[in-house]
């Protein structure tokens, strides 16, 4: 339809600009594309000038304004890209700084959460002493209350400091790694169901103290891997250390086996 | 001359030779004391008492074996196992036996597949219907034989 439209518009202008031209007589000595005063522009030279004026003046107008647009548009463009840049790399710095800070302070928090579990046990067992203490009955009854209420403030700050770790896992989670926030939350529900029990004797004991220590102590080796260089954990070796009490017994039945034989 | 011997991936096998009953209708943690023999290698699950506690992240099989028994009495009763991850009872991991008889000694199979990072405490627990009858995991000496161990547990790496 466009290409028929196209056809009928150029057919009519030229057939215009032919139809004028036509009506003018030519002097005979006149050649056609002659441009001159005393000659009367041919048919086919006033079809290519005129077209060739206007269609050039045109276009160079239009290549000229498109120009000027594309070039404004460039710079503003270009200007957009460097502050979106801008704003990327400004944004990737404090995420390396919020995940340099909260590896840090997640490694105080695990050292101080260790301290504190090594002072929850003193206190149980300086709570565990009031009890076969020999004093007045009065004395006796102040240590004891004094014990435990230092067993309970212990007990408080360790809560506290579980949940400020929690607290430093929802706010860094699009910081940290997964593998270290599921390592890191895991610790933190297990250390949660611990508590401090009272036997039948009435002693208190720190439950599964060498397992929280450990698990403590595996999860400082994780953190302490981290490198502010590469703002990355190095991938730790884990080396299997072998335990003793396996390979005393392994020695002890090789040499039970030898006496046995001789 | 001394072999190391280096282990990709982690594995353990533990065992109690142990008669372990509740006297609670509490759940009870199973207590282990053996560990596989690693032939000069390195133990890559260590344990301590009831508490494995895993080295290596990854995703694992496990598989529980406890010997179950009662000491007293004639009526169904039944005994629960199931698994805890760092004190998280594990959905889906429960099974439950019923015994009629004190002579009556079977195993029961334990088993999951669980993703586990480094540092967390995997555990079996149990729980019983009564505390009176002596139900609970026995370890059996019979004559001539080695003993039969109250629960074998085995741990694999898979990834």
């Amino acid at each position: 339809m466009s290409v028929a439209v196209f056809v009928v518009l150029t057919s009519s202008v030229v057939s215009f600009h032919l139809a004028f031209a036509s009506s003018a007589e030519l002097p005979t000595e006149c050649g056609v594309f002659e441009y001159n005063e005393n000659c009367e522009l041919s048919p086919v030279a006033h079809l290519v000038y005129g077209d060739v004026v206007i269609a050039g003046g045109l276009s160079t107008f239009l290549a000229l304004l498109f120009h000027h647009f594309t070039h404004k548009n460039m710079l503003k463009i270009d200007g957009v890209i460097k502050r979106v840049d801008g704003i990327i790399q400004s944004q990737e710095e404090m995420r390396i700084r919020r995940k340099d800070y909260s590896v840090q302070h997640l490694k105080n928090l695990f050292q101080s959460l260790l301290f504190t579990t090594s002072i929850i046990r003193r206190s149980c067992s300086n709570y565990n002493l009031t009890l076969t203490v020999h004093a007045d009955p009065e004395k006796q009854q102040w240590l004891r209350s004094t014990s435990l209420s230092k067993l309970q403030s212990d007990q408080a700050v360790m809560a506290r400091l579980l949940q400020t770790i929690r607290n430093v896992l929802v706010s860094e989670s699009d910081v940290l790694e997964p593998d270290v926030i599921n390592q890191t939350e895991g610790v933190c529900t297990y250390l949660t169901a611990i508590s401090v029990e009272q036997k039948a004797d009435g002693t208190m004991q720190f439950q599964k103290y060498e397992v929280c220590r450990m698990k403590i102590q595996y999860l400082m080796e994780q953190l302490q891997a981290y490198s502010v260089e590469s703002h990355s954990f190095t991938e730790i070796m884990t080396q299997f250390t072998p335990l003793e009490r396996f390979k005393a017994s392994k020695n002890e039945a090789e040499s039970a086996i030898k006496g046995v034989k001789s | 001359m001394t072999v190391t011997r280096e282990y990709k991936k982690a594995f353990g096998q533990f065992s109690s030779n142990r008669t372990q009953r509740p006297n609670t209708l509490h759940p009870v943690e199973i207590e282990l004391d053996s560990q596989e023999e690693v032939a000069g290698g390195a133990h890559s699950i260590d344990f301590e008492k009831g508490d494995i506690i895993l080295k290596q992240s990854g995703m694992y099989l496990l598989i529980a074996c406890p010997q179950v028994g009662k000491t007293r009495g004639t009526n169904n009763r039944w005994i629960d196992f199931w698994v805890r991850i760092n004190n998280v009872d594990l959905p889906n991991s429960t099974i439950r036996r019923v015994i009629s008889d004190s002579q009556e000694k079977d195993v029961v199979l334990l088993n999951i597949v669980t993703h586990l990072n480094k540092g967390d405490t995997l555990s079996i627990m149990m729980a019983v219907e009564v505390e009176s009858e002596g139900l609970g995991i026995e370890a059996i000496e019979p004559d001539k034989e080695p003993t039969i161990p109250s629960v074998i547990v085995t741990l694999v790496q898979l990834d």
